[in-house]
């Protein structure tokens, strides 16, 4: 298993916002992680990256312990992410952004030439489906794809062990949607990682993740293969309602 | 002992007064202005100008204070507004510029001498609580001190005017989608500033001598009351600056010299321990560490 | 490929050749100078140097340190005790006063957790606090119990200290450029734009800010060492003058902060016109210089640089924060 997490919990102020949660991600493949608004889906993501300390529980990658560590010692450890509201560098190109990815890759070497920089980083945006005209284009004038892909692009560019892809395919378009799990499928296949996969475009979910754990309310009501998971009584009546009428 | 303590309570008034109007301008447009110290001096000067043409002491200050909320105000519309729309860091050195030029301007008009205005009867008059003497000056400053806390406490928790200057001082953009007149509540928000601490100024130059080149420390003084209560708490600025005013009273008369520096040690070793301030109004849940 | 040389990439060495060929230019001043204005453009490098060092921590990382003056005041108290006291060499004094002011930074790099308005202030208090104690301190007022200062005597020509300035000015150029252009450089661009992000990505953000601000510190110090000796007599009051502090910010806003060469171009034109203006109006210049900030900020509200599009195309460049994310909300 490369991702364990372990009845982790948090509240904020008096609110509960993650109970219990335990769930594994493997090595390779792709796991989604879904429920309804507010289950507490980016939380958890906040707390493995450590920008949350977990009240209780722990997060481990591969054996190691991830719960104390500070956001960019996890990512040094292999953890990548994307964000749900897409940060990068507004002020500075493409190429850039990538760039502050690739920068932070220590597999590269402590000391690194700049040109193996340069080449890593065109690697990844090639990667993504990125075409050289638009590298130096400023990130602020990018439309929505590209953001998602640069947000990809500099994940992947961590070379990671797990990817947290938090709402990647949100903003898009059902093609550009399709564009964007092709992209996931194909790094998947020719790079070892594994990834957990937040989205609320169900159909999009279907279409790459074996398996899924569902959270609502910051409690698992399911863990386990995709097919099974919208056929539960459980799933069904967290999203259309049983829970919040 | 008390008595120092409520003296330097008295003194601290003065600087909540000014605290203040940084605070209100800081929270609300959300700039530093470093022309805050202008109004205070041009307070004081004006005062001293009404008061020795033959005015009411008291007619003086008040006088003086509409002037210079007029003032704050020109220098909002005029210049201000145009900056703070492309960027919030040209207003420092905006706000720097504008100081300068009032300096020097002040300096031309009203003689670069000091200031200190001795009205017979006024400044030597006590009044007594708790069996002990205490300057009039100063009990009345901090009665008004209170009664604007008072009013500000009041004006912001309870009235709708209050809650649209803070949701405009929070989220701009979210207020004037919600069809606040944020303009005019910036012009609200710049004539109380510059009221209060013209008055602030005003009622200082009785008390002690004021000169051209002090506008830089009340600028400072303002912020650090500000900074030390914790940004965006109108209350924690009153009880910081009464806690500064305690500790710059008691440091004059036992560590002579060093009054200033302890006061920066302080604030350094609380900004360590406490960035936030003393009485922080919101909490940071952003992150846990 | 030629379109790598925008942005944070910089092209290292491209840089560097054009520092060293400035630097060449400079040292031919004494030649065409006369006494007058090599000292005019002594003063001129001082401020400049001190600039650049503050835009290394103010532009390039976010943080506004108010109190920047507090390591050129160190620096030259370093060299006066170390060289009057104990009769130190005058050359290992300067360096003395920015391994200082360097190791001061350090110490003062838990401040660099506190907010922006926070910061500012906090480093404004220790200036403040710096300038009454001194004075105060046995071992910082000065050689004999009475005195107030320090007194050099005359150790070098005024030459000497010209050449010395152009050259610690260029030394400080090519550190920024060096740090610039590696990946603690990178990562103050990360850092700059968003303090998450960069985290979220794997920038080690304190430390980051940490070297930065330890850099920005060391040549600020050398300097305050070179200029106490080339000054003959520093004081408290003068050196820890809060307009040591505040002129570099405004140069460097008014030039574009967040760039290489706006700390440079800003300083040189405004220090040239307040030059001017003193020569002209001396009873006037402050109020003039003071409407021409106020008219610059208005005219020109990004600094200068935002309006040299494609000359600093070669240079890193931000562009006005507004465009920028206008144009991705309306992208999107």
């Amino acid at each position: 298993m490369l991702l364990r997490v372990d009845k982790v919990s948090i509240s904020f102020g008096g609110a509960r916002i993650l109970s219990d949660v335990s769930f594994n991600v493997g090595a390779s493949g792709v796991k989604g992680l879904i429920g309804p608004n507010g289950a507490g889906k980016t939380s958890l993501f906040n707390i493995i990256t450590g920008f949350y300390r977990a009240d209780g529980g722990n997060v481990s990658l591969s054996g190691k312990d991830l719960t104390c560590l500070r956001p960019h010692v996890v990512v040094r450890k292999g953890v990548a992410r994307t964000f749900q509201k897409p940060s990068l560098a507004w002020h500075l190109t493409v190429f850039e952004n990538v760039l502050l990815g690739s920068m932070n890759n220590r597999g590269l070497g402590l000391v690194v030439r700049r040109s193996r920089l340069k080449e890593w980083t065109e690697k990844c945006l090639h990667m993504c489906g990125v075409p050289p005209e638009r590298w130096q284009e400023p990130m602020g004038r990018a439309g929505v794809l590209l953001v998602k892909k640069v947000e990809f692009a500099r994940a992947i560019s961590l070379s990671p062990m797990l990817i947290l892809l938090d709402e990647i395919c949100s903003g898009l378009s059902h093609d550009e949607t399709d564009e964007m799990l092709d992209l996931l499928r194909e790094y998947g296949d020719r790079n070892r990682c594994g990834v957990l996969f937040v989205e609320h475009d169900l159909r999009a979910v279907q279409k790459i993740c074996r398996d899924v754990v569902v959270l609502d309310f910051g409690v698992v009501i399911y863990d386990g293969d995709i097919r099974g998971a919208f056929s539960d009584r459980r799933v069904v009546e967290a999203y259309i309602g049983g829970a919040d009428a | 002992m008390i008595y120092f303590v409520l003296l330097g309570v008295m003194k601290g008034a003065i600087f909540a007064l000014a605290g203040w109007g940084f605070s209100i301008i800081l929270g609300i447009l959300g700039i530093v202005n470093f022309s805050h110290g202008i109004f205070f001096i041009l307070g004081g000067y004006l005062t001293f100008t009404f008061a020795k043409a033959g005015l009411n002491p008291w007619l003086a200050i008040l006088a003086a204070s509409f002037l210079v909320s007029v003032y704050a105000l020109a220098i909002q519309q005029f210049f201000i507004n145009r900056v703070m729309a492309r960027s919030h860091m040209m207003v420092l050195v905006l706000t720097l510029g504008l100081a300068i030029v009032a300096r020097e301007a002040m300096g031309l008009v009203f003689g670069y001498n000091e200031r200190l205005l001795v009205m017979e009867g006024v400044n030597e008059r006590t009044v007594t609580l708790f069996g002990n003497e205490f300057p009039l000056l100063e009990a009345i400053a901090f009665a008004l001190s209170a009664a604007i806390f008072g009013f500000f406490f009041y004006l912001f928790r309870y009235t709708a005017l209050g809650l649209r200057l803070r949701a405009i001082g929070e989220n701009t953009e979210i207020a004037r989608i919600l069809g606040m007149n944020v303009g005019r509540s910036y012009v609200l928000a710049m004539l109380l500033c510059g009221f209060w601490t013209g008055l602030a100024g005003g009622m200082t130059i009785f008390v002690l001598p004021m000169d051209l080149h002090q506008d830089v420390y009340w600028t400072v003084m303002s912020f650090l009351v500000v900074i030390v209560g914790g940004t965006g708490n109108l209350g924690g600025t009153f009880l910081s600056a009464i806690l500064i005013g305690i500790i710059l009273f008691l440091s004059s008369i036992y560590a002579r010299g060093y009054s200033d520096s302890i006061l920066y040690v302080l604030l350094f070793l609380l900004m360590l321990v406490k960035p936030t301030g003393l009485f922080p109004s919101k909490m940071v849940v952003e992150e846990r560490k | 490929m030629a379109t790598w040389n925008k942005g944070i990439f910089l092209n290292r060495n491209r840089y560097l050749l054009v520092a060293l060929a400035g630097a060449l230019a400079l040292c031919l001043g004494p030649a065409f100078l006369d006494s007058y204005w090599l000292k005019f453009v002594s003063f001129l490098i001082i401020s400049l140097i001190i600039a650049c060092s503050w835009n290394l921590i103010g532009g390039y990382c976010g943080y506004f340190s108010f109190g920047h003056g507090l390591f050129f005041g160190i620096g030259a108290y370093t060299i006066a005790v170390a060289v009057l006291r104990f009769n130190v060499n005058p050359y290992a004094g300067m360096l003395l006063g920015g391994l200082v002011s360097a190791a001061l930074a350090l110490v003062m790099s838990p401040m660099l957790r506190l907010k922006g308005f926070n910061f500012a202030l906090t480093t404004l208090a220790l200036l403040e606090a710096t300038k009454v104690i001194f004075p105060k301190w046995e071992f910082t007022r000065g050689m004999k119990s009475w005195d107030l200062g320090w007194s050099f005597p005359p150790l070098m020509s005024d030459t000497r200290y010209y050449l010395l300035l152009v050259l610690v000015f260029f030394l400080m150029l090519a550190s920024h450029i060096v740090f610039l252009s590696s990946r603690l450089g990178f990562a103050t661009a990360a850092l700059k734009e968003d303090e998450l992000m960069a985290r979220g990505i794997g920038v080690n953000t304190m430390l980051t800010r940490v070297c930065a601000f330890v850099l920005s510190a060391f040549w600020v110090g050398v300097t305050g060492a070179i200029y106490a000796p080339m000054i003959t007599y520093i004081s408290s009051q003068a050196i820890f003058s809060l307009s040591w502090s505040v002129k570099p910010i405004i140069v460097s806003i008014f030039g574009g902060i967040g760039t290489l060469t706006g700390p440079i171009l800003g300083g040189a034109i405004l220090i040239f016109i307040d030059q001017l203006l003193w020569e002209r109006f001396l009873e006037y210049h402050t109020l003039i210089y003071g409407v021409l900030l106020v008219a610059i900020v208005m005219f020109l509200p990004d600094g200068l640089l935002s309006h040299y599009d494609r000359v600093t195309s070669m240079f890193r460049r931000y562009p006005p924060a507004q465009e920028a994310k206008e144009s991705h909300a309306s992208a999107s």
